[in-house]
């Protein structure tokens, strides 16, 4: 993933005109076939990463996909102008409002936990009691979510069932906002923060912020944590295959395999 | 100077200091995690995606793009 050109502040503020969207590559069949009819790479199959800009039904490339921004954009500044440009195109929908109604959910707290701990970032789990009692408090939650300064500050995560909060140590399956510092690794987490639910958006905006200030946000060695990984024997199994040949290659020597 | 005084003094700190560091806060994308929310949100709004993908593992190893 291309930091350099996505934590750069222009386009940062740009991309508050499109609707952002990463996708975990290999977790999801429907994604997978998705992103292969975006870009697929030199052999023919899906890439473990992929970079486009699309029209809103997700049809049309409006530049060249690749395996990142640096595909299409010379550097951050020419993306973020070029951003401005397209976001000109396609104005919002008129009566539409400003705000997305949902939180941005992984499609499961394992998975969540794991890309909360890559990207350094705190995990917030949204645990109800029953499905109904969380998704009110996700639909509470959902606008402060998107504006500043919490926009892009968590991973989100929803729970309503024991076994979803087993890799958490010592949550509860009572309503809360549970703000949750991963392990290095993304496989288990601690609560670091938990906010009642029952209080007043203003309220729970101003507690989020304030534990993004606290949270450690840790920086890794990224190939010190790779060779602990393999050291230890941990391997994250993805749900469909992977098929990056030359990712597969790397981890077989790696791996000894 | 009186005790009161340097109350008023740590407290004015305390309060300066979480002002501040709410203003640090490093904005961020604010991406969704799935392919039926975004575009789902992308009917609703009419907004263009940008669209990332990563593997969540390197080598095999979790936690790290």
């Amino acid at each position: 993933m291309d930091r350099s050109y996505l934590s750069d502040s222009d386009v940062v503020a740009a991309s508050r005109n499109f609707v952002c969207l990463r996708l975990a590559t290999y977790e999801d069949q429907a994604e997978a076939d998705f992103m292969k009819s975006v870009y697929i790479g030199r052999n023919g199959d899906l890439a473990n990463t992929t970079f486009a800009l699309l029209s809103p039904d997700g049809e049309k490339s409006l530049v060249t996909a690749g395996r990142g921004p640096f595909h299409a954009f010379r550097s951050a500044s020419s993306m973020s102008a070029s951003l401005a440009q397209l976001a000109d195109d396609y104005p919002r929908r008129a009566g539409a409002a400003e705000h997305c109604p949902s939180l941005p959910l992984m499609k499961t707290v394992d998975l969540a936990l794991n890309v909360a701990a890559c990207d350094g970032l705190p995990l917030l789990v949204v645990v109800g009691e029953t499905p109904e009692a969380a998704e009110k408090i996700q639909r509470d939650l959902a606008a402060g979510a998107w504006q500043e300064p919490l926009a892009g500050q968590f991973i989100y995560g929803s729970a309503s069932d024991k076994r979803t909060l087993k890799p958490i140590a010592k949550a509860r399956l009572r309503s809360a906002l549970l703000i949750v510092e991963p392990d290095p690794f993304g496989l288990t987490g601690k609560i670091f923060r938990a906010i009642d639910p029952n209080q007043s958006s203003a309220v729970l905006k101003e507690k989020l912020a304030q534990a993004i200030t606290a949270y450690p946000h840790p920086l890794k060695d990224h190939n010190r944590h790779v060779r602990l990984g393999i050291r230890l024997g941990i391997e994250w199994e993805t749900v469909i295959p992977e098929t990056d040949q030359q990712s597969l290659r790397a981890k077989a020597r790696a791996r000894g395999k | 100077m009186p005790i009161h005084k340097h109350l008023l003094a740590i407290l004015a700190l305390v309060f300066l200091v979480e002002d501040l560091s709410a203003e640090n806060i490093t904005p961020r994308i604010a991406y969704f995690g799935t392919l039926k929310s975004g575009l789902a949100e992308a009917e609703r709004s009419g907004r263009p995606l940008l669209l990332v993908s990563g593997a969540p593992h390197c080598l095999g190893v979790p936690g790290v793009w």
